[in-house]
């Protein structure tokens, strides 16, 4: 019954107009963009933990992934935790966006990640979650749809997708959502507020008019809340949990595992050029 | 041997290649003179040539310091090795690399930046630029091999999917320059496998080993035209081989325009030699010209479509059918006493054979639910249905229909008579409701008030059975004396789902229906 659960959510995302066919409901998609059903294909699925709060790291392991791992196969759900740090999209202006006073002086770190998107704070009350898949397979929707399906499943909890692709609980925002898209390989992560510091928050995105102009993309300011805020009992370990048995319940092949995995150069090799003598 | 070093520039990168001396004179003879010219080099070393063919490159590899006994060598600045390979005489038509569609229904994408400028060479998979939609970064990558015209959008400015992106001149039909003497002369087998990787450098590479590459240009064989079976479309060695003797044995074969005409005139000839034998053996009838009526056409409306549509949809189900004898000698008489008996004649009700047709398959339903059941389209859950609504079928003015009474194992043979000619008056009149006409799970379907013995019944779906009932004749049949008796004859013929009735519940379901009504005093047994 999960294959026809998430062809049927496939279908619902591509469908643009709805027409009624005499007594028939049947919802007619408009648009059909050829991209695989998830649950269509026999692929493995992953789940990563990382054991570095290093922001830095994560973001290289993560770079490291979407370069280096073969994504034919399998889907990857990469988790990570960072100490307090402020990361700004990859075409964004961090004079514009980050309260650069506040940063230093509360000793909050900087980094600029490779997808697009908006400027988002992290703490260690913060889960970001990385959804890797090939080109073909990459669903935005879907990814959040696993999200929302397990919280939900699991504390109750009523999450809503807003039209921009923002998981919503009582209409304020909870998570942010940005992706990177390459020819082969394709990955949309996103951040998911359980316990965050919300003055921290405050202070280092408030920023005052600089009067610069740029060209750079500018953040979409919206309201936020923490999950913990609606349920007590919530915290990042269990969501971590609940969410990774989530994602692979719904793959065809047994259960996997977690692996937990250290950014490093020793288990990560970066690229060399090779010299010929 | 005094080693000197290459610089070698592929694309952006820069690598470190060293060679050995002997060569490198080689080289500079060969390639000093056509420095304007696209250059290819050719390694010695196995591991430089298979790292070049791999990365598909045209590896431009000029000594950036050679101080030699060679007299005629020159310094050339390193920075103008880029644009050796950026003739025009050597590149094709320009092509426009459109922006592919990124999908979730996004239209525009802003340019956020570039990978490359105008004049820049490309591969295929190199990536181009850097493009922004909502909150997706998407690295648009190249399509083609070849030269970098134009550029269609700035920085920040938005694009819109479908439209072009970037004009690559694609390396398409090489115009060959001239291969000079020393060329020839001095890298005679390497050379050669040089030119034949040039012709294959167009937009689409043709995927083979160098072995049938080699194959292919020592026969003179375009790989185009060979059919490659591998993976990604690959020509294999065995389509090479199979291709060569298909053009050698295309050579030998006549025309295949010549062919068909050929069997068409053989035709002709069989069908001409037929004609005159036939006529000349039958007599010539003369027919009078007859009117012809003209065709008419209508379009199938109310009942009649209903009717088909419910046909189109009993068609899917495996009927099997069974038939049998009843002897209605019993039942005529008792029919024929409750004519006469006033509780009858007071309720002033026609009393026919339905009734008790109808309770009678009711009351053996009851020992044979399966029968009264119901299968869905996929035939993988089966309904066993509580109520017993037994329809029978009527045929009015506007069509067959087939109403049910409902409940009939809580109704009396009374009671069922007065809902059949309650039915049957709404069916005359043509008004009959949905309820009646719909949730009926058996059918019967008494054929014989009209005519005929045996039938071959249709099931209705959802249902599983139908029972035709044929009509009553006066047979001579053997009584149990073995005498000759004259005895009402009356067949049935049931029609079952063989997917979930056998044929051994079918039967003993019909034995338990005619055992009801050779002795209809044996309903009372059974009455609830």
């Amino acid at each position: 019954m999960n294959i026809f659960r998430n062809s049927y959510l496939l279908l619902r995302y591509h469908q643009v107009k709805i027409t009624r066919l005499g007594n028939m409901n049947s919802y007619y998609p408009v648009s059909i963009i050829a991209t695989r059903s998830i649950a269509d294909d026999v692929s493995k699925k992953l789940v990563f933990i990382s054991k570095s709060n290093n922001i830095f790291e994560n973001l290289a392991l993560e770079d490291w992934f979407y370069k280096n791992f073969d994504f034919e196969n399998q889907s990857l759900l990469f988790m990570w935790v960072n100490t307090p740090c402020v990361v700004i999209g990859r075409h964004q202006n961090p004079w514009l966006e980050v309260n650069l006073k506040n940063l230093s002086q509360n000793s909050v770190l900087l980094s600029r990640r490779n997808s697009g998107g908006g400027t988002v704070y992290h703490d260690q009350g913060n889960l970001n979650c990385s959804f890797f898949t090939s080109r073909a397979r990459y669903n935005r929707k879907y990814n959040l749809e696993t999200i929302c399906g397990s919280i939900r499943s699991h504390w109750n909890l009523d999450l809503t997708i807003s039209p921009k692709e923002d998981i919503l609980l009582n209409s304020y925002k909870v998570s942010g959502t940005a992706s990177k898209l390459g020819h082969r390989n394709a990955y949309h992560h996103c951040t998911l507020l359980v316990d965050v510091d919300p003055s921290l928050l405050h202070q280092m995105l408030n920023v005052h008019e600089l009067g610069i102009q740029s060209n750079s993309t500018p953040s979409v300011r919206s309201p936020t809340l923490n999950l913990k805020a609606c349920c007590p009992e919530i915290s990042v370990d269990e969501v971590i949990h609940i969410l990774g048995c989530y994602y692979i319940k719904n793959s065809p092949l047994c259960f996997q595992g977690f692996d937990f995995v250290t950014p490093s150069e020793e288990n990560f090799p970066g690229n060399f050029v090779i010299i010929i003598t | 041997m005094r080693r000197q070093g290459l610089v070698c520039h592929l694309g952006l990168q820069r690598h470190l290649f060293t060679v050995g001396r002997d060569w490198c004179r080689k080289f500079i003879r060969v390639n000093m003179a056509s420095a304007t010219r696209r250059i290819v080099c050719s390694f010695r070393q196995h591991k430089l040539f298979y790292l070049k063919s791999r990365l598909q490159y045209n590896a431009v590899a000029l000594p950036f310091n050679l101080a030699g006994p060679y007299g005629y060598v020159e310094q050339i600045h390193p920075l103008a090795t880029r644009f050796f390979h950026a003739s025009k005489t050597f590149y094709g038509e320009k092509v426009p690399f459109k922006l592919s569609d990124i999908g979730e229904g996004i239209t525009e994408v802003t340019v956020k930046e570039w990978y490359v400028k105008e004049g820049d060479k490309v591969a295929q998979f190199d990536p181009i630029c850097e493009v922004q939609s909502d909150k997706a970064s998407v690295t648009i990558t190249s399509r083609y091999d070849g030269l970098i015209s134009k550029l269609h959008y700035a920085v920040d400015e938005m694009a819109k999917v479908g439209t072009p992106l970037v004009d690559i001149e694609v390396s398409g039909s090489v115009s060959e320059a001239p291969v000079e003497e020393l060329q020839e002369k001095d890298a005679i087998p390497l050379g050669e496998r040089e030119e034949s990787l040039e012709l294959e450098l167009p937009a689409e590479k043709v995927l083979t080993t160098p072995s049938v590459r080699k194959m292919a240009s020592d026969l003179k064989i375009n790989l185009r035209n060979v059919q490659g079976t591998g993976r990604d479309g690959r020509i294999l060695k065995e389509d090479m081989l199979r291709h060569i003797e298909s053009l050698s044995s295309s050579k030998s074969t006549p025309k295949p325009s010549q062919v068909p005409q050929q069997q068409a005139k053989a035709v002709e000839r069989e069908t001409t030699s037929q004609q005159p034998s036939p006529s000349t053996k039958t007599p010539q009838i003369i027919r009078p010209s007859v009117p012809v009526g003209v065709d008419r056409s209508e379009p199938i409306k109310g009942f009649k479509k209903a009717m088909a549509k419910s046909m189109t949809a009993s068609l899917r189900i495996p009927h099997f059918g069974y038939c049998d004898e009843i002897d209605m000698t019993s039942m005529a008489a008792l029919r024929h006493s409750l004519k006469e008996n006033p509780m009858v004649k007071e309720r002033g009700i026609k009393l026919s054979f339905m009734p008790f047709f109808i309770k009678a398959a009711s009351m053996a339903l009851h020992h044979f639910p399966v029968l009264n059941s119901s299968v869905d389209e996929a035939c993988e859950n089966i309904t066993y249905k509580a109520s017993h609504n037994i329809g029978f079928a009527m045929d009015t003015s506007l069509g067959l229909i087939v109403p049910n009474v409902k409940n009939v194992q809580s109704l009396s043979v009374m009671d069922v008579a007065i809902e059949l000619a309650r039915l049957q008056e709404l069916g005359n009149k043509g008004s009959l409701g949905a309820t009646d006409l719909t949730g009926g799970t058996f059918t019967l379907s008494n054929i014989g008030s009209i005519g005929g013995t045996y039938a071959k019944p249709v099931i209705m779906s959802p249902e599983v059975a139908i029972g035709a009932i044929g009509r009553v004749q006066v047979l001579p049949r053997f009584n149990s004396k073995g005498e000759v008796v004259r005895a009402s004859i009356m067949q049935v013929s049931w029609s079952a789902d063989h997917r979930v009735i056998d044929g051994a519940s079918m039967a003993r379901f019909s034995n338990l229906w005619k055992a009801y009504l050779e002795n209809p005093s044996t309903m009372i047994l059974d009455l609830k």
